[in-house]
């Protein structure tokens, strides 16, 4: 149907037909017509105003949550359990499915040719990684671990075995690594960080409780020895049952062992150097003092 | 403005003929809208053009393009990325919309991030849950139709199947979570 070309009655049939069908949903009412503000009142102005005859209905008083009409409540028999005691000052790793991780290589929006740190998941636009939620980085879960079929070098905070196992299955690595606050802030919005002339943040170490995680190369902690991290992988694929890809005769081998060192937060950029965007400029510091902290 | 809304829909489902939709996909910002110049505010007490520069820790500069190009790794995408083409489904599930599908009397388009517009939603104190379709063009009611015959046949409910067909807004809500069901009946259909 084409409206180009018609006139007068033809054209008024064309575009009743394509006109919506008169219902509730499209009528209007008259012209200078004004609504009521105020609901009506008095004897028989307003009546039950839709609302129904008696009870909660009518009056529109929900009970509370836990409230059981009269009961002691059930969330009142019994004493305090703080289980959650200091819940807003623990560590959270948001997960990250690996269901999740496909969808971003099949809709184009994470390039598996470099490797994926946290910058690289939360420019996605999809993942979300927030520091003043106390986000200390991602936790990548196994859903999804039996359609997982990409090849990646990913790093994340947290990792699951059976994650681990099915990134190693399709000849992929995977390291876990610690971010501190000031880190994750730099890491999920690095524009805005050069642009506030801030230099490249270092990492710092991981904290007391969970040095182990990091050193321990059953979680690819980056602390831990590179050799015992390869048995340990040999080990998981005779646990799970599958033939450990060999990295070494893969093209991209070169990628898949990239690491980052314990104290650079961005690969190729080192901590104390200060971008700047606009002139496509980077500021190295010489001075000793500065080199030394740095370095860590 | 509705039936503006409406007969604009209408001519460009018949006029069109589906060519546009089924590939003019807007150009969607991703960055962030932030203005990030706003951030950084200089000392207004520290005159720079007068500073001495012996006191100044000492840095050198670069412009290497070996060394920018990670920090271009850095900056987000500025746009939707178009997603890679598949036959079949891909690994995730995810599926490539189907040229076949424009033959059909109506059309599903995908939204700006490449998805099915299939949503679900809890309403009146999670006593009311449905599942709604957006982005419809075409003969609504026929695809109302052939959803509910879809929904009859695989999913527990036969003939509980509460369908609403809305017109002017080119959206059909169902009452219950069929979201998967209706997700895999469009794979069918290719949209």
């Amino acid at each position: 149907m084409s409206f180009s070309g018609l006139h007068g009655r033809e054209l008024a049939l064309k575009m009743l037909q394509a006109l919506p069908r008169v219902s509730h949903a499209n009528l209007k009412p008259n012209p200078n017509f004004k609504p009521k503000n105020k609901r009506g009142r008095g004897q028989h102005g307003g009546d039950k105003h839709g609302a129904g005859n008696k009870g909660s209905g009518q009056r529109q008083n929900h009970m509370r949550l836990g409230y059981e009409t009269g009961n002691w409540p059930f969330y009142l028999r019994f004493g305090f359990e703080p289980y959650y005691k200091g819940h807003h000052l623990k560590r959270q790793y948001p997960p990250l499915t690996l269901h999740k991780l496909q969808m971003l290589i099949d809709t184009n929006r994470i390039d598996t040719s470099k490797p994926i740190d946290l910058t690289a998941l939360v420019n996605t636009g999809v993942v979300d990684c927030i520091p003043e939620r106390k986000h200390y980085g991602l936790n990548l879960t196994d859903a999804g671990a039996n359609v997982f079929k990409g090849k990646v070098n990913i790093e994340v905070q947290w990792a699951s075995e059976p994650a681990i196992a099915a990134i190693e299955r399709n000849g992929g690595t995977i390291t876990t690594t610690y971010y501190d606050l000031s880190s994750v802030q730099c890491a999920v919005d690095p524009v805005r960080w050069f642009s506030r002339a801030e230099p490249i943040p270092r990492r710092k170490l991981p904290l007391a409780d969970c040095l182990e995680y990091y050193s321990n190369p059953e979680n690819r902690g980056y602390l831990a020895d590179p050799e015992k991290i390869s048995q340990a992988r040999l080990a998981l694929a005779q646990k799970y049952g599958y033939e450990l890809p060999r990295i070494e005769d893969d093209p991209d081998y070169e990628m898949l062992i990239q690491r980052k060192d314990p104290r650079q937060l961005f690969y190729g950029l080192e901590p104390g150097w200060v971008v700047n965007l606009k002139d496509k400029l980077i500021f190295k510091p010489k001075e000793d003092y500065l080199l030394e902290y740095y370095r860590g | 403005m509705a039936a503006l809304q409406f007969l604009s829909r209408a001519a460009r489902t018949v006029v069109v003929g589906g060519t546009n939709r089924f590939t003019a996909l807007a150009a969607i910002n991703l960055a962030p809208k932030r203005n990030y110049a706003d951030d950084y505010k200089p000392d207004q007490s520290v005159m720079y053009d007068e500073l001495d520069q012996s006191t100044l820790p000492k840095f050198e500069t670069s412009n290497d393009p070996a060394e920018w190009q990670f920090v271009e790794r850095l900056i987000p995408l500025a746009l939707v990325p178009t997603p890679k083409s598949f036959t079949e489904p891909s690994p995730s599930g995810w599926t490539t919309p189907k040229k076949d599908a424009l033959k059909l009397p109506y059309f599903v388009s995908r939204t700006k991030n490449h998805m099915q517009p299939v949503y679900y939603r809890i309403k009146e104190r999670s006593l009311r849950h449905t599942t709604v379709i957006k982005n419809i063009d075409g003969d609504i009611w026929l695809m109302g139709e052939h959803l509910k015959d879809y929904l009859k046949r695989n999913t527990k409910k036969k003939d509980l199947i509460a369908l609403k067909v809305n017109e002017m807004n080119g959206t059909i809500s169902v009452r219950g979570d069929h979201v998967s069901w209706v997700k895999k009946w469009m794979d069918e259909k290719g949209f």
